[in-house]
């Protein structure tokens, strides 16, 4: 790893630990607390809850308190499941959902470049006018409504595959997969349309042309890497979001990733899970940012120092 | 006589534009030998760019093309785009004006210049490189080997278009398209450019259609010139004959309009009074006419033709030409 990649990372830690900071107080100015929910709860269990878990302590005290068991690596214990830590939580939704979610960044990326390309050399024709009908509804249908409609399709009607749940099928990913990865994939599409459309008008594609070079080489070796960049500029912050788990998607699948903790977690002022979930987002913002930071200079030779 | 190497035959060029078909090459013929220097010479615009991309088959999609272009006897209009291709490298290849942006800034110098031995020859990277290596030492560039290592942004202005003539001449190439190659270059490099582009034609007995907008460089490099105005040839003719007597009030406008009498290289055409014609709204008869100080009354009529002396060797387009001796 280069002197400057390690810089980076440094510079990346104020950053975690304002997002830290912010979120930890905002959870707190927000009204209610984890045990408002429960029911026949008399006051002196719910005292003696809130002392369990340092709650009748000063927010301050509160607040160093996490930060000194954070710096063990400990994310503290989850108010809504008493017997598990938030480590444990997290370690067991985490795999299920960075599996979904970086099968559907691949799949975004592979079939995403695919359409644009093949959209982007016959720019204004059928392929192209199909491609772009294919974004447009990709960006704009909601993952509440994308996902209920693939299971109605294929599950319910057409029973080719689970309407969900998660016993280690393949046939279990596929649907939420294709939910995930649609609008990453109408994205990619349409960023790598118009990028691909615009650099094969640039001079240095011409010239690849009289040289007599097949198209197969002008695209993918000519003019792939400018096209490729604004394709990951967006990707990099997707993964992050998409691999940290996706709050709909898992819902509606009934899959035991993370996203669907997080909601449980708010809904519950779950304080300590959801502060975990955010700090490993922001972790994966600044790991994601720093790969694509690494790939634009791979890609482009006027970046390296 | 045998067969030029390029005949031209009425080549017109239109494009699709937002407002519709856009005529920008008419009526265009000529012909090159093997190892000929044909100067092609007019003011921005006339169209010589866009008879060079037609030429290489480049032309921008939804171009029409008419006319007829015969390279070695070969009907290149005819021919399928794969075959367009394969032409492209080792029968012609073409030097674009700006070496900024002509190559891939992406993409290092040795690969740009072995993927055409690769496309062309089968060549493995390994001999295609070897080879890059010579081609970039034979157009004088220092260090090829770090050179082939090198991206385009970490060279001149001057060796960039070294790279690209290398380049185009990679495949030997039977004739090279130079367009306006040293516009963009100061006059020092200039020199070398041209006089490198003149010893690579020799050994390798190429024929050069040199675009130009500089009559001083027409008159030291090249046997014979076409000169362009809007879209049409409004002369043509053996280099030293047509400086000295242009027939075409054109061509004469453009040489009188020269700072001082001769014609030396890195004096560009000096701007006419006046506009070339709107290409949506052009003349009906002579183009030139709206803009011509010896104009007559019937220089507007439609049906206006080429003619040519009693050789063939030189012609022009114009009821009125100026005296061939005087
Ligand atoms: N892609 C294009 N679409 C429409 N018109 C064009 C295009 N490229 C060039 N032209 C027009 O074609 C004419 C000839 O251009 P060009 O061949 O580049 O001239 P030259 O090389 O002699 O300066 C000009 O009037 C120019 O505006
Ligand atoms: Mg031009």
């Amino acid at each position: 790893m280069s002197a400057s990649t390690l810089r980076r990372l440094a510079q990346a830690v104020p950053s975690l630990f304002v997002l830290l900071t912010l979120t930890f107080f905002m959870l707190r100015v927000a009204p209610g607390g984890p045990f408002d929910t429960e029911e026949g709860i008399t006051p002196q269990t719910r005292a003696q809850l809130e002392a369990a878990y340092d709650l009748d302590q000063p927010l301050s005290t509160q607040y160093l308190r996490y930060l000194l068991r954070l710096l063990r690596g400990d994310l503290g214990p989850s108010y809504q499941y008493p017997d598990r830590s938030v480590n444990e939580i997290i370690g067991a939704g985490l795999p299920v959902s960075a599996t979904l979610g970086s099968l559907a960044i691949v799949t975004g990326l592979l079939l995403g470049l695919s359409l644009g390309v093949a959209a982007a050399r016959r720019r204004d024709g059928a392929v192209d006018r199909l491609v772009q009908g294919f974004a447009l509804l990709g960006v704009s249908i909601p993952q509440f409504v994308s996902a209920p409609l693939l299971i109605l399709v294929f599950a319910v009607g057409l029973r080719w595959l689970p309407a969900g749940g998660w016993n280690g099928h393949a046939a279990d990913w596929l649907l939420p997969v294709i939910a995930l990865a649609l609008p990453h994939v109408a994205i990619v599409a349409r960023l790598s349309r118009n990028a691909l459309g615009d650099v094969l008008q640039a001079p240095y594609i011409r010239t690849a042309r009289a040289k007599g070079l097949p198209e197969r080489l002008v695209i993918w070796r000519h003019a792939m890497r400018p096209t490729l960049l604004p394709v990951l500029s967006y990707l990099g912050p997707a993964a992050a979001a998409t691999l940290t788990g996706s709050v709909v998607v898992e819902q509606i699948f009934g899959l035991p990733g993370v996203g669907r903790y997080f909601v449980q977690g708010a809904f519950n002022r779950d304080y300590g899970l959801v502060l975990g979930v955010v700090l490993l987002y922001g972790t994966l913002i600044v790991l994601f940012n720093l790969i694509v930071d690494l790939l634009y200079a791979r890609l482009d030779p006027r970046l390296r120092a | 006589m045998s067969a030029p190497l390029l005949q031209v035959e009425s080549l017109a060029v239109r494009l699709q534009t937002a407002q519709g078909e856009r005529a920008v090459v008419d009526d265009l013929s000529f012909a090159i030998d093997a190892g000929e220097t044909l100067a092609l010479v007019g003011e921005s615009g006339s169209g010589k760019s866009q008879t060079a991309l037609a030429l290489m088959g480049l032309s921008a999609r939804g171009a029409r093309l008419g006319g007829r272009m015969l390279f070695d006897g070969e009907d290149l209009l005819s021919a399928s785009a794969e075959r367009r291709r394969q032409l492209r490298g080792p029968a012609m290849a073409m030097v674009f004006q700006d070496p900024m942006s002509s190559l891939n800034p992406y993409l290092s110098v040795g690969l740009q210049l072995a993927e055409v031995l690769e496309t062309h020859r089968g060549a493995t990277r390994g001999q295609a490189l070897a080879e890059a290596e010579c081609a970039l030492d034979a157009v004088g560039l220092s260090a090829p080997r770090t050179r082939l290592a090198q991206y385009p942004h970490e060279l001149s202005g001057g060796m960039r278009q070294r790279v690209m003539i290398a380049m185009a001449m990679l495949a030997r190439p039977r004739l090279l398209i130079a367009d306006e190659p040293t516009t963009a270059l100061d006059p020092t490099v200039q020199r070398q450019i041209l006089r490198l582009l003149e010893r690579l034609r020799r050994e390798q007995r190429m024929a050069l259609l040199f675009i130009t907008h500089d009559l001083g460089l027409v008159a030291e490099h090249c046997e014979r010139v076409l000169v362009m105005y809007a879209g049409q040839v409004v002369e043509s003719g053996a280099t030293a004959q047509l400086l000295r007597r242009p027939r075409h009030p054109y061509t004469a406008a453009l040489l009188n309009a020269r700072p001082g009498a001769g014609t030396r290289p890195g004096t560009p055409l000096a701007a006419l009074p006046g506009q070339p014609p709107d290409p949506r709204q052009m003349p009906p008869g002579c183009r030139f006419e709206p803009r011509c100080a010896l104009r007559q009354a019937d220089c507007r009529d439609p049906g206006l033709l080429w003619q040519s002396d009693a050789q063939g060797s030189r012609g022009w387009r114009c009821r009125h030409p100026l005296a061939s001796r005087g």
